[in-house]
């Protein structure tokens, strides 16, 4: 347990980032400050400043805004979608499994990346767009571990026991099956889709174009300036990147944390 | 090739493209319900408007795009290489792409299966904390420390200017190292590679097969080796498809030329054509990776020649 | 089959936070057809696999000593201290001890067919491997029509095939000792009589063949001896005919 703490500490940070965000009052116009670019960090600013004088400890908090909240929209997406088509396909079996499985797997024909970049340049590339995109793209794999698993799960004895001991289908489902044996799962596989928009948006803004552009802030686009402005202090140049790094990190640490747990009270 | 070999791969070929046709179709659609017309982005005088939408088909029903797409006819480039051939664009970017992907998913391979068949315990934490970092985060690391390493050598007079200097402007064997390693290590791709292999595999020792095999005092690892077969096609199919995705990303941040570098650009610019070619061409990979799979699993598993 | 022994002697296996099998002493004859009996969890298979060097022989988790002895002297020593314990496991397993799995169907490769499993058993033993001295093992194991089984995958077996595929491999390994465990589960009474048959064969053609078990009723038809096991100790030995009601509580 000890050894999982820095990744929850890490996961709270940016969730704490993301609320400071929002009432913290920092304005991204105001902040300019072209007489203090490149400036090392001090009291005033703890991680130096950018080639425009801003303070990019400030920056990386509003940064959250381009991910904390998505990300999660994200997760609902493939859990949500995804759980629903696999537990379709895991109870009934049979022919409805194949066709919840066929529908799950359509988002699965194309590479994660280039379906939410498809998706992207259909619509538009705003946060919403890429949220649903980056669910989508889990959508296959979640629809069949739930299914997978629901599909096991239903064949047991206790399952059919409850069913004609009068137990209703909705609190087998939901409770005993969804709940009990799926949750872990779920939290994992809503887990790795947030990390996935992470990593697009970040991605997306780092390349330009199809990203957060400036002013607004994204660890994306605060890397992308540090690599071609040597101006700027080594903190300042290192510290969006060391963020993002350990978010992820931190991301990848508890999918391992949840699946050795799953896998425990499994046996 | 017996019976039940070749129906259970007549019906994995048929479930495998049917899907890619599906999602095609599910393509074309969205292209079509899309907000707007694609046209706008290029004039808005009615007469050329008009004209336009006419050559490039943008008023054809449904299944007649979907046969289009489907069939290799992507007209020519809007706003990339205006005029240009689509097929003629994509096709050359392939190749230009190739050896990279080619070169990223043999190392995953190898790597990968070789790091998860060794017994000992190895160091846990070096590989995941690489590996966490997105494709464009270490390319950029990476450039960034040996451009300043380089440039503080030269300064120096500790080193000749390198032939590689400075990435990624310069093609060198440099960069395109670099490019392969980044495009195989970053987003958790190889470290998730190597868990599931890692897994996989001990499933199948622990399993009653070679159990067995150990009580008889046999040697296991053809046994391994071939029950890891289904396994790791299709565990390799899956990382290849997520190759195709990362190459859009390497090739932007390496400055290489090919094919995700060439649909990025189209996607910026809203060249439809060449968006479209893109996504059917990555489907057809992907489809052509997933239906090697699962070539490979039923010729290596005689239990799912029963179940196509 | 010559002049030898197979000795447990003062078996223990242990888990985390209890012992699972204490001070088990016994041994096995060449020719005899010795019941290892008991309820379920009382210890039995995991004696068998012991024997066949599939638990770990370290200090605490397997103590005591598996021995074969030749003329009265030890040939083959597993004990869990001493450096000697890899070459004892390699000269035991197969070698000296052959072993047919409880879960027949599972620990058959499924890979491969029958056929070629057997030929690999016959030819990593040293033994001739021949299409007919494969469809001799297979005869010996109680197939009538062993040609039809060579090139047959596990997956399509019935159960009972399955377990005389399994005794087919373990007598392909040559080995004068054979633990059978739980043999005849799963199958139909008449199958199980017959499959105990084969291996009351086995013992009336020198093998000492060590058969876990539940099925009493076959016991005191078929074993030479039995070993009642309760609680990971035995409790009751003697002649197989003779053994009592009081064996599975």
């Amino acid at each position: 347990m000890r050894r999982d703490v820095w990744a929850w500490a890490v996961l709270l940070a940016a969730l704490f980032a993301r609320l400071l965000s929002a009432v913290g009052g920092y304005d991204i116009v105001a902040d300019v400050d072209p007489g203090n670019a490149g400036a090392s960090p001090a009291a005033g600013a703890w991680l130096g400043t950018d080639a425009l004088g801003r303070d990019v400890a400030w920056r990386m908090v509003k940064a959250t805004d381009a991910f904390v909240v998505p990300a999660v929209w994200a997760a609902v997406v493939s859990v949500g979608l995804g759980g629903a088509l696999g537990t379709l396909g895991g109870w009934f079996g049979g022919s409805v499994e194949r066709a919840s499985g066929a529908v799950a797997g359509l988002p699965g024909a194309a590479p994660r990346f280039v379906l939410v970049l498809l998706l992207a340049t259909i619509f538009a590339p705003t946060p919403g767009v890429l949220a649903l995109g980056c669910g989508l793209a889990f959508v296959p794999q979640t629809a069949a571990e739930v299914g997978a698993r629901l599909g096991a799960m239903r064949r047991t004895d206790f399952v059919e026991a409850s069913l004609v001991h009068g137990v209703g289908v909705p609190r087998v489902l939901g409770e005993h099956l969804l709940w009990t044996g799926c949750r872990l799962l779920l939290a994992r596989l809503g887990m790795r889709a947030a990390a996935f928009f992470v990593v697009v948006e970040t991605t997306l803004a780092y390349l330009g174009e199809l990203g957060v552009q400036e002013p607004l802030p994204s660890f994306g686009n605060m890397v992308a300036s540090g690599l071609v402005d040597g101006r700027l202090h080594l903190v300042s140049r290192l510290a969006p990147a060391i963020a993002l790094w350990l978010l992820l990190a931190a991301l990848f640490h508890l999918d391992g944390v949840l699946a050795r747990q799953d896998a425990q009270e499994a046996a | 090739m017996s019976g039940a070999l070749a129906r259970a791969l007549l019906g994995r070929t048929a479930a495998v493209f049917g899907g890619m046709v599906a999602a095609i179709t599910a393509l074309v659609v969205l292209l079509k319900a899309a907000p707007g017309d694609a046209v706008d982005l290029v004039t808005t005088d009615p007469e050329l408007r008009a004209r336009l939408v006419a050559d490039w088909g943008l008023d054809a029903p449904l299944h007649e795009a979907v046969l289009r797409a489907l069939g290799g006819q992507w007209g020519t480039s809007w706003t990339l290489r205006p005029g240009a051939q689509v097929a003629e664009l994509v096709g050359d970017a392939l190749v230009q792409s190739l050896p990279l992907w080619l070169g990223a998913w043999l190392l995953t391979l190898v790597v990968g299966v070789g790091w998860a068949a060794r017994r000992r315990a190895v160091r846990k934490w070096r590989l995941p904390a690489l590996s966490a970092a997105p494709v464009f985060l270490l390319g950029w690391g990476l450039i960034v420390a040996l451009n300043e390493g380089a440039f503080s050598a030269m300064g120096a007079g500790l080193l000749e200017r390198p032939s590689w200097f400075s990435l990624p402007d310069t093609d060198s064997w440099l960069r395109n190292a670099l490019a392969v390693g980044v495009l195989a290590v970053g987003s958790g791709g190889l470290r998730s590679f190597i868990d599931s292999v890692r897994s996989r595999l001990d499933v199948h020792r622990r399993s009653p097969a070679v159990e067995a095999l150990v009580a008889r005092g046999q040697p296991v690892d053809r046994l391994l080796a071939w029950l890891l077969v289904p396994d790791l096609a299709v565990l390799a199919a899956e990382r290849g498809a997520l190759l195709f995705g990362g190459l859009v990303v390497v090739e932007r941040v390496f400055a290489m030329p090919g094919a995700g570098g060439l649909f990025w650009e189209a996607c910026v610019r809203r060249d439809q054509p060449v968006v479209v070619a893109s996504g059917v061409v990555a489907a057809l990979g992907v489809a052509g990776l997933r239906w090697l799979a699962d070539v490979a699993r039923v010729v290596a598993d005689p239990r799912l020649r029963g179940s196509a | 089959m010559s002049g030898r022994r197979l000795e447990v002697d003062g078996l223990r296996i242990e888990a985390p936070s209890r012992v699972l099998v204490d001070a088990v002493s016994f041994a096995v004859e060449p020719g005899e057809l010795v019941a290892l009996v008991g309820a379920s969890g009382a210890g039995k298979s995991l004696i068998g696999r012991a024997i066949v060097g599939l638990l770990p022989f370290e200090p605490g988790v397997v103590a005591g000593e598996v021995k074969v002895l030749e003329d009265g002297r030890p040939v083959v020593v597993l004990t869990a201290h001493g450096a000697g314990r890899h070459s004892a496991l390699a000269s035991l397993r197969g070698r000296t001890v052959g072993w047919i799995p409880q879960d027949a169907r599972a620990a058959l490769a499924p890979v491969y067919t029958i056929g070629r499993q057997l030929r690999d058993a016959l030819r990593h033993h040293g033994h001739a491997h021949a299409p007919a001295d494969i469809e001799g093992a297979l005869r010996r194991a109680g197939f009538p029509q062993p040609a039809s089984i060579l090139d047959r995958f596990p997956h399509t077996l019935s159960g009972g095939m399955a377990r005389r595929a399994q005794v087919a491999l373990g007598l392909a390994t040559g080995a004068p000792f054979l633990v059978a465990d739980e043999p005849t589960t799963g199958l139909d009474k008449p199958v199980q009589a017959r499959l105990v048959q084969t291996l009351r064969a086995l013992g009336d053609g020198g093998r000492g063949v060590l058969w876990i078990t539940h099925e009493l009723d076959l016991v005191r038809r078929f074993a030479d001896r039995a070993l009642v096991v309760e609680a990971g100790r035995l409790a009751w030995t003697g002649a197989g005919a003779e053994l009592p009601e009081r064996g599975l509580r």
